[in-house]
This record gives C-alpha cells, structure tokens and sequence, in this order.
C-alpha cells in the first residue's frame, strides 16, 4: 500500500518540526489511521534522527585544536604561504591585508561598472581580469584563488553583442564581454555543467548557439559541455537547444557522429527530428542518406515521412543521384 | 548580534588574528560538521580551512545584515558546492571515456560486520545515508545538511542559501523522498 500523496509534504514537515499546533494534530490523527503513511513517517523520522545524531561527525577535541593552530600559524604573515589551489601565486605589490581589502574594494567597484558599463571607460586589462575575479587575491600571505563556478544569470544583448554572465567569488561578479572572449566561454561551459538550474542551463546554451552562428567555431570547453549536455542532460529543452548549438555550426566528421548517433538512437522523437533536420540540411541530404533506409522504420511517423520524402528528393534529382551512385 | 562576537569582527577586520581565532574557535565545530556533511571526509579540513580563510579575507565585505554564523555558513557551503562542481567539471572528460568505473565504486559497499553493536550499525547506517547526500542535487543536499544535520530552521536555511521558504520546503521533501528510496534499496529484505 502506498502512503497519500497529499500528506507527504505535511509529514516531512512534521519531522522538521514547522508545522503549528494544528496541522500536527492534523498529521498525528492521519497517521493513527493510515499504516502506509505511518511506515513513510517512520521511515522519515529514522533518516531524520541519523542526521541530527551523525554518528560519523564526532570531533576529536585533539584534531580540533591542531586545526585551529594550522589555520592561525597559515594566517600568520611571514610564514610560509599555504596556497589553497595548484596555480602559481602572483606577486602583488600591496601587504596582505592591504591587498585583500583592495581586492573586495575592486570587486565591488567591478560591479558597478558591469552595471553602469555603457558609461565608463574600458578599465586596464589587469584591473579587469583582477574585477572579473580571474586572478588570484592574495590575503595575509595566502593566495586565495577565486571561484569561477556558481553562474547565477546569462543575459546575451544583441544590440551590443554583449554577452553577461553573473557568478560568484566570494562576492558577486558580473563579466561582460564578446563571444570571442574565452573567459565568456568558459564561464558558458561551466554554467552548462555546473548549474542546478535548468533555465540558466538553457540560457548558457542558446548564447553557445549565438556565438556558434556569429563565428562558426567554439572553443573546446563550450564544445565539451555541449557534447557532456547531449549525453547527460535530463532536460529535453536544455538537449534540444544543444543540439541547435551543432546546427549552428559548420558540419564537421565529429558533428556529424554525433547527430547520426542522436537520429538513430535517442529515444527524444523531437531531438531525433532535430538532428534529421540538421544532418538533411547539408549537401542535399547525403549525410543522411545512408540511414535512410534505418529512419524509414522509426517510431515516430513525422520522421518516417521525413525519411522517404528526402529519400524520394534524392532519387528525383539526377544530378545528386549520379553523384551518389559514383561515390558508391 | 552577540557584542562580544561584534567586537571580535571589528578587531578582525583591521587584521586582528587573535580577534579572529576567537571565532573560529566559536563556529569551528559547527562549520566543520556542515562541511564533513557535504563534501568527501579527505577533503574536508582544506574545505574548512578555505573557508576561515576566506571568510577572514572578505570580512571587510561582511555587512552584518545577517549573524556571522549564517555569513560563514553561507561561504562553507558555497566552497563545498563549488568543490563538488569543480570535481564534477574535472571528471568531465574521463566520464565519457570510461563511465563505468565511476558507476562500480558507487555501488561497493562496505563489508559488514558479523556482529556489529548499536554504535556500529548506526556508523554503518549514516555512511549510508552519506551515500546517499552524495547523489543529490547540490541546494537539495545544502538545504537536507542544514536543516536536518544542522538544525537549522526552514526560515535560516532560505536565509543562508537566499532562496524563498517554499523552495527549501519543496527541497526538502525532494530530498527527503530520494534519501528513502536509497535507504529503501539497501535495507530492503
């Protein structure tokens, strides 16, 4: 027997502890009576105690304290810097306190210029890699190396052809630059991986396509993400515009695998149709043409039609036919 | 705000490093169990380090607009998400080559003991409910850690990870439901 859907929420609220007065008496009557939702609660309020208890989390009172020591004697100016990832520490003329309260001034004074950028003067290349947080920061002798993960938002302009994108440091950032930028399409690359959200996912995926169409080639990371979506997306919209990324782009042997493997074998009828449609466009179907005869049998009918009207195209056209029948 | 806790933050921020441990020494424990619950156990003393670390670079970005602790809390989690998306972007390019292995090692288990006592069984059972945090969305993760391992409320968990109250509800319960059905598969007779 299966618990009630609709006191699902209510019970894992309850074992939360926010629900007020009545609803829990509310709840506890509903579990006197229904032994499916009485298991589920069980079950909740066992998982519930495990991680308010976390028996793996005990502290070592010793192991506490050395921590502690590490971190003071690593915060300590003079003494050796512990850098915190494997790149290279850059010299930096301020002292480190000074440097670090310059670095949060920079960052800040870096959102206000993404945000008033139509006004302002270009700033120095280095200042703008050090606003757009791409350089490490370096405080009280530590080289901390910001975070260029967590993308929040992605805005394309076409007006200006602009791209934005807003992540995380330790504060907020926004970068703004052109899609030939690689700090813009590697921030596009990561918000296609990294991101929980699946609207930004989908927002990083059409401004690949914009630059895709703009420039007719990607960099590696952006074509890597786009071929990690294609595989590992669950969203269909998200997939489906990634595959538009390859439309956009010219037809090259690894392009072409990759939307022959998509017609064949995805099991998105949409996505099948859209890669049909990409590998179709090309030289009068003849990068299709040798599944044709594969595609005339899919499940979906819209691709059936689509398989023997291109076929019936390529056996009327004499020129394309002759062609063929030579490369055979 | 605790005035003592203000004082230690102002002195901080001018550079003070005593002034400093004594918050670390405050939310040590705290933030280290968030941490231990959020990222791998070999990771997690960098994890906590960079995060005092940062925390103690950014403070003169601090506004106390919140407590401390949710500020610090707010940077943990952030430093153990982007981990486990930098992990995840590392491996971005072995997964397509050899996806299986990824996918074996997920499934070993640990051998069992033949005659385990209650401290045993429940060590066993929250490395299996660890298991199972590892396979969750990341904010579902978060918000599972903070309320639930943490003890946070609904209320300081959207506060920490700024995101509406009926977002972390619905977080919650999604990851409420994923952990029981793991749990399920591996208790069931």
């Amino acid at each position: 027997m299966k618990p009630c859907p609709k006191m699902q929420l209510a019970i894992n609220l309850y074992h939360a502890g926010e629900l007020d007065d009545g609803a829990r008496l509310e709840v506890e009557r509903h579990l006197e009576r229904c032994p499916a939702c009485r298991e589920a609660a069980e079950q909740i309020g066992e998982i519930a105690r495990l991680a308010a208890e976390a028996p793996g989390l005990e502290d070592d009172r010793a192991a506490a304290s050395a921590r502690r020591s590490r971190l003071m004697a690593a915060l300590t100016p003079g003494l050796p810097a512990r850098q915190t990832t494997p790149l290279p520490a850059r010299p930096m003329p301020l002292q480190p306190l000074y440097a670090a309260l310059a670095a949060m001034l920079l960052v800040a004074f870096g959102f206000l210029l993404g945000r008033f950028g139509g006004r302002q003067p270009a700033p120095d290349p280095t200042l703008q890699a050090l606003l757009t947080g791409f350089q490490p920061v370096v405080a009280a002798g530590h080289t901390v190396q910001p975070e260029l993960l967590n993308v929040q938002r992605v805005r394309y302009d076409p007006a200006s052809g602009q791209f934005e994108i807003t992540y995380n440091t330790v504060n907020d950032v926004r970068l703004q630059g052109t899609g030939n930028q690689p700090q813009v399409q590697l921030m596009l690359a990561r918000a296609m991986v990294d991101s929980d959200n699946p609207a930004l996912r989908l927002h990083a995926v059409k401004a690949a396509r914009t630059i895709a169409a703009q420039q007719q080639s990607l960099d590696d990371e952006l074509l890597q993400a786009i071929d990690y979506l294609l595989s590992k997306e669950q969203n269909q919209g998200v997939r489906l515009m990634a595959i538009r990324v390859l439309r956009a782009l010219p037809l090259t042997e690894t392009i072409k695998r990759t939307l022959v493997q998509i017609v064949l074998h995805d099991e998105n009828p949409a996505l099948r149709m859209e890669a049909f449609d990409g590998l179709a466009a090309h030289a009068g179907g003849r990068e299709i043409e040798p599944y044709l005869q594969t595609i005339a049998k899919d499940s979906s009918s819209s691709l059936r039609v689509k398989a023997r009207t291109l076929r019936q195209t390529i056996d009327a056209g004499p020129v394309r036919s002759a062609e063929l029948s030579q490369e055979n | 705000m605790d005035p003592l806790e203000s004082e230690w933050i102002i002195r901080a921020r001018s550079g003070d490093l005593p002034a400093f441990g004594e918050l670390v020494n405050r939310h040590d424990g705290y933030i280290m169990r968030l941490i231990r619950s959020m990222a791998p156990q070999e990771e997690a003393e960098d994890l906590w380090q960079e995060t005092f670390i940062k925390a103690f670079a950014g403070l003169t970005a601090f506004r106390e607009e919140s407590s401390f602790r949710t500020w610090l809390t707010r940077i943990a989690i952030r430093q153990c998400l982007d981990h486990r998306r930098q992990e995840r972007w590392k491996r971005l390019v072995p997964l397509r080559a050899a996806p299986s292995g990824d996918a074996e090692s997920l499934l070993e288990l640990p051998s069992p003991d033949p005659l385990p006592d209650q401290r045993a069984v429940r060590q066993e059972m929250w490395r299996h409910l660890q298991r199972a945090l590892d396979n969750l969305p990341g904010g579902q993760r978060a918000a599972f850690v903070l309320k639930y391992v943490q003890g946070c409320t609904i209320h300081e968990v959207a506060e920490i990870l700024g995101k509406a109250e009926g977002t972390i509800k619905s977080d919650l319960f999604r990851a409420m439901q994923r952990i029981r059905a793991q749990m399920q598969q591996l208790y069931a007779p």
